[in-house]
């Protein structure tokens, strides 16, 4: 007697799991670089058991059992976002799937879209959170008009020099597999499993090139988040509804016996 | 006498049934190609002499066409006019109109729950690294080149389609490939109505009230029949 509290409650739960995701993407609406996720729901069934109760005929399965709903899955939508003018010589913009390779806190790599390039106190330059670039570039003590390429050559004026000198060269990578990127903290993205990478070099098909003195902004659209939003609100409510509709059906049972 | 009991249980029953469906179909309105189950009471021949009895509770589902929601998203299939894509997990073979899909490393088109896209020609339809492009006719082309085309099936009636979770399969029904219209960017919603739903459930609940004074009646003259013979 009882199937209406479960199943709006599936209800109610994926809607409550898909409005945190939501919530999430307008909070990082000004975060540069970040990438807005989306829930995705799926049906769930119960199977079709032998029947039983006053509408079952021996014999003869019963009607299929229904579930509700589950949030099967988060996903994270990497399209690109807008590559807005900065004009700080170190922010650093990729136009294109690829990222930049970090070395993580423990030696691991973590993947950066981009941001503010700053030069650490062993003259590396780092990345997001003082992470350093894998490529290892260090930028020689007094060296002035840093300069990054579309294709990644970093070049620098070193002190007592007059002509720009090749440093290094920022490389790109991707993820074989673009749903087994798993966000850390600070906008970045580790990958589990050997070989889960591929290095390419900036320029190549689908790698993407790198813009200097941009910033890439998140790709979360208001319009679409706000209508996402009100859509789930309805459906919150609509669910809420039915679980209501399930206790009146209670209480008639319960009021069966004056 | 007993009738009235059996057949207030039975609506009690079949209104539960009717709520559990609208529920159903309530927590699935934003489940991309979801078609609703609409609920009905079917008659049956076979137990006759018994009050309601011959009665049960079924449902069908509504396979008209969900809206259009562009996602631009690549892996995003949508499909205008009838037809379901194919999908597999290398055992079972299912049918569904769920067009948001998932590019997995080895270059399948995975559904949330894991089943690859197959092709026309059979077996699972795998891309190359790089962009690609679905036509209208369901060709994939990446780089100008064809690499496959993107399976879409019927049936003569889907009556014969069972639900399995977000998927159809066929059992003993021929699927047959048809014209379709396909979309990339964009999936298919659910069909679900609201307000549809609501009525349902408004109905499903007086019906149920209507049980219960059929129950109270029945009390009632219970009651005053063993009354009546107390006092003769």
């Amino acid at each position: 007697m009882n199937g209406p509290f479960y199943i709006g409650a599936t209800g109610l739960e994926a809607q409550q799991r898909a409005l945190e995701v939501v919530a999430n993407n307008i909070a990082n609406i000004n975060t540069p670089g970040f990438k807005r996720s989306e829930v995705r729901f799926s049906e769930l069934v119960g199977g079709q058991p032998g029947g039983s109760g006053a509408d079952s005929i021996p014999g003869q399965p019963g009607p299929a059992t229904f579930g509700g709903v589950s949030s099967a899955a988060v996903q994270r939508n990497l399209a690109q976002g807008d590559i807005k003018q900065s004009g700080n010589a170190l922010d650093l913009a990729i136009d294109g799937e690829g990222f930049v390779e970090l070395v993580g806190p423990a030696g691991q790599s973590v993947l950066w879209r981009g941001g503010t390039l700053a030069v650490n106190r062993d003259g590396l330059l780092t990345g997001a959170a003082g992470l350093a670039l894998k490529d290892a570039i260090t930028v020689p003590n007094g060296a002035s008009a840093l300069a990054i390429g579309r294709d990644g050559v970093v070049t620098a004026t070193v002190a007592g020099e007059t002509k720009p000198a090749e440093i290094g060269r920022i490389a790109l990578v991707r993820p074989r597999d673009v749903s087994s990127l798993v966000p850390v903290e600070g906008g970045l993205f580790r990958v589990d499993g050997e070989d889960a990478l591929v290095s390419a070099e900036a320029g190549e098909e689908g790698a993407g090139t790198f813009v200097q003195g941009a910033l890439e902004q998140s790709n979360v659209q208001l319009t679409d988040e706000m209508v996402a939003l009100m859509m789930m609100q309805r459906a919150y409510a609509a669910n809420a509804q039915l679980v209501q509709a399930g206790d009146q059906l209670m209480a008639i049972a319960n009021g069966l016996k004056r | 006498m007993v009738g009235l009991l059996e057949t207030a249980s039975i609506m009690l029953s079949h209104a539960q049934r009717r709520v559990e469906t609208a529920a159903h179909n309530i927590a699935n309105m934003s489940t991309p190609g979801y078609k609703r189950q609409v609920s009905f009471s079917e008659a049956l021949a076979n137990i006759p002499d018994q009050y309601g009895q011959d009665i049960r509770q079924s449902s069908f589902v509504d396979a008209s066409q969900g809206k259009q929601v562009n996602s631009g998203n690549p892996s995003d299939i949508y499909i205008s006019g009838p037809g379901y894509f194919v999908v597999s997990d290398g055992e079972k073979t299912l049918f569904t109109r769920q067009g948001q899909f998932e590019r997995a490393a080895d270059g399948r088109l995975r559904t949330g729950t894991g089943q690859a896209l197959q092709a026309l020609d059979g077996g699972d339809l795998v891309l190359k690294p790089g962009a690609f492009e679905v036509a209208a006719d369901g060709t994939v082309t990446q780089a100008a080149v064809p690499v496959g085309r993107i399976a879409i099936m019927d049936f003569p009636s889907t009556a014969r389609l069972a639900e399995t979770g977000g998927a159809m399969s066929a059992e003993g029904a021929e699927p047959a490939p048809v014209e379709a219209q396909l979309r990339q960017g964009a999936f298919e919603s659910s069909n679900v109505s609201t307000g549809e739903e609501m009525v349902t459930m408004m109905e499903a609940l007086r019906r149920a009230e209507g049980a219960q004074r059929l129950v109270n009646v029945y009390d009632e003259l219970m009651g005053r029949a063993l009354t009546a013979f107390g006092q003769s």
